[in-house]
């Protein structure tokens, strides 16, 4: 375990300008600039996280949990590196491993192995990283010979193993989970929950956002609950789900 | 250890934008491998795969050249060389500037979903740019074995114009890239924009048949005919000014400065803006 990875946030706010067709055109700028029109000027905004302050360090298992739409997803992107905050500072400590939106950079007509390295291209690795892991990733999938067809033949199953197997086959200290990911058969999703499971194990910080109480309960060990993107309660896991669930059942 | 932190870090935040830029421009391995897969992918079940376009293009080399050089009353040997390596080099201004306004869009789901510099995109997508304009030099090789013109050294100054060049498309595809995004009207602007500068640059038409015509003060005020002829006159053997150098970089690094600017500022909005 890596000890000295750490997270700190403070003061994050988030918020989205919803454009509009009328805000996007520059006509309508236009328009309103000749007609000296003030009244549409100002563009409307989301604000999808607010003073957002934590301290995570090595050894913490942090659970988000909030109902739809709090900023569960949006916390996460700002931890990762995908949004950079509107206000406050992120400092992260730490190599992240993203694991959501695992497909992206996936393509349907290249075959698995060119997308082993499309993918690992896609989120940074070099070359020759890539070209070092590939037996290995392709061993993990049990595609064998099919990893040379294209992509568009696979069945979702097979899709989901190549796509599980290339995502983990990186390493960080801080891992950042959208829902726990569950995978194919169940012959390989015995695996890939072991695989997951000593990912988590070897990370420095896991932040995982979920529904799943059960999950929280066994994998975490620090919680906070979302509501409507501000922190309205932080603490032991057992106490904010409790909140939480307390919450929706009122 | 990683490290990342937002807010002030060291460095001004032109300093950053170009660390950035440079730390990724060197990534050839990363943007280049992209490139060559989408070439590949794109073409993966024809025969001669990318050759396709240079075979449009070559067919509307043969007859628009042959065409305009009896319609002009030009001696086909001379303008059908100019007209092609003019048409090649244009294409990959015209393309480039589309799909650069066209990038953060484009790539959408990638911006949202990995961590990646913004400027990966538009690197990759110049070098798939330039992997098809490779392929069209089989044209104006095929027109030299047919027609050949004289070969010089100052050919070789078609590659510090070619620079030239593709450091204004970078920059100018930042720069529309993040315009499009905000305001989504701009790309639609920029396909008719490119089609009305077309005929305003010297590609179907030569500098010769409007000397001392109302016409001819366009080839020196229009940024695309001097980028263009930086690349074409070398490649054909023809003689190159050095007041159009000294605009070719001129253009170069305004381009550049206004687009470092808009990436220092404004890469880590466009994520919002999609």
């Amino acid at each position: 375990m890596s000890l000295a990875a750490h997270i700190l946030l403070r003061n994050v706010a988030v918020t989205f300008p919803v454009l509009s067709f009328r805000d996007r055109s520059l006509r309508s700028r236009f328009v309103n600039a000749v007609t000296l029109r003030r009244t549409a000027a100002v563009p409307r905004i989301v604000s999808a996280l607010s003073d957002v302050s934590l301290d995570i360090r090595a050894g913490d298992r942090l659970a988000i949990v909030g109902a739809n739409g709090a900023g569960k997803t949006t916390l996460l992107r700002v931890l990762a590196g995908i949004y950079h905050p509107t206000a406050g500072s992120v400092d992260v400590h730490g190599r992240c491993l993203s694991l959501f939106d695992l497909q992206a950079g996936f393509d349907e007509e290249a075959t698995g192995y060119e997308n082993i390295m499309r993918r690992g291209l896609v989120i940074g690795a070099r070359r020759a990283e890539i070209d070092a892991r590939r037996a290995e990733i392709a061993e993990f999938t049990e595609l064998g010979d099919r990893l040379d067809l294209p992509l568009r033949t696979y069945s979702s199953g097979m899709m989901l193993r190549l796509i599980f197997a290339v995502a983990t086959a990186v390493e960080g200290e801080i891992v950042l989970l959208d829902e726990w990911i569950g995978v194919g058969d169940q012959q390989f999703r015995k695996k890939a929950r072991q695989r997951l499971d000593e990912i988590v194990a070897r990370a420095g910080i896991l932040v995982l956002a979920s529904h799943d109480v059960d999950l929280i309960k066994s994998t975490c060990n620090r919680a906070i609950l979302l509501e409507a993107g501000r922190i309205t309660a932080a603490g032991s896991t057992d106490e904010i789900l409790s909140r939480y669930l307390g919450g929706a059942k009122a | 250890m990683q490290h990342r932190k937002t807010g002030r870090g060291r460095g001004s935040r032109i300093q950053l934008a170009t660390r950035e830029i440079l730390a990724q421009a060197t990534r050839l391995d990363r943007w280049g491998t992209l490139a060559l897969m989408d070439i590949s992918l794109r073409y993966r079940r024809t025969v001669i795969g990318p050759l396709w376009i240079t075979l449009t293009l070559a067919a509307t080399i043969a007859s628009v050249g042959t065409v305009y050089a009896a319609l002009f009353k030009q001696d086909i040997s001379s303008f059908l060389p100019t007209f092609a390596v003019g048409l090649i080099v244009w294409t990959l201004i015209a393309t480039t500037l589309q799909e650069g306004s066209n990038i953060f869009v484009a790539s959408g789901h990638l911006i949202k979903a990995v961590p990646a510099p913004l400027v990966v995109h538009v690197l990759q997508m110049i070098a798939r740019n330039v992997l098809i304009f490779a392929h069209h030099l089989v044209i104006v090789v095929l027109l030299y074995t047919v027609m050949p013109w004289q070969l010089h050294w100052t050919m070789l100054l078609a590659l510090p114009g070619f620079a030239i060049l593709l450091t204004v498309l970078l920059g100018g595809s930042v720069i529309l890239g993040m315009l499009c995004a905000r305001f989504r009207d701009i790309g639609s602007a920029i396909v008719s924009g490119l089609q009305f500068v077309f005929f305003l640059t010297p590609i179907i038409w030569t500098e010769d048949t409007v000397r001392g015509t109302a016409f001819s003060w366009l080839t020196r005020v229009n940024p695309f005919a001097t980028l263009l002829d930086l690349v074409r006159r070398p490649l054909l053997s023809q003689p190159t000014d050095p007041e159009q150098w000294l605009l070719g970089v001129i253009y170069a690094i305004v381009v550049t400065v206004v687009g470092l600017f808009c990436y220092a500022r404004y890469r880590h909005r466009v994520a919002y803006w999609l």
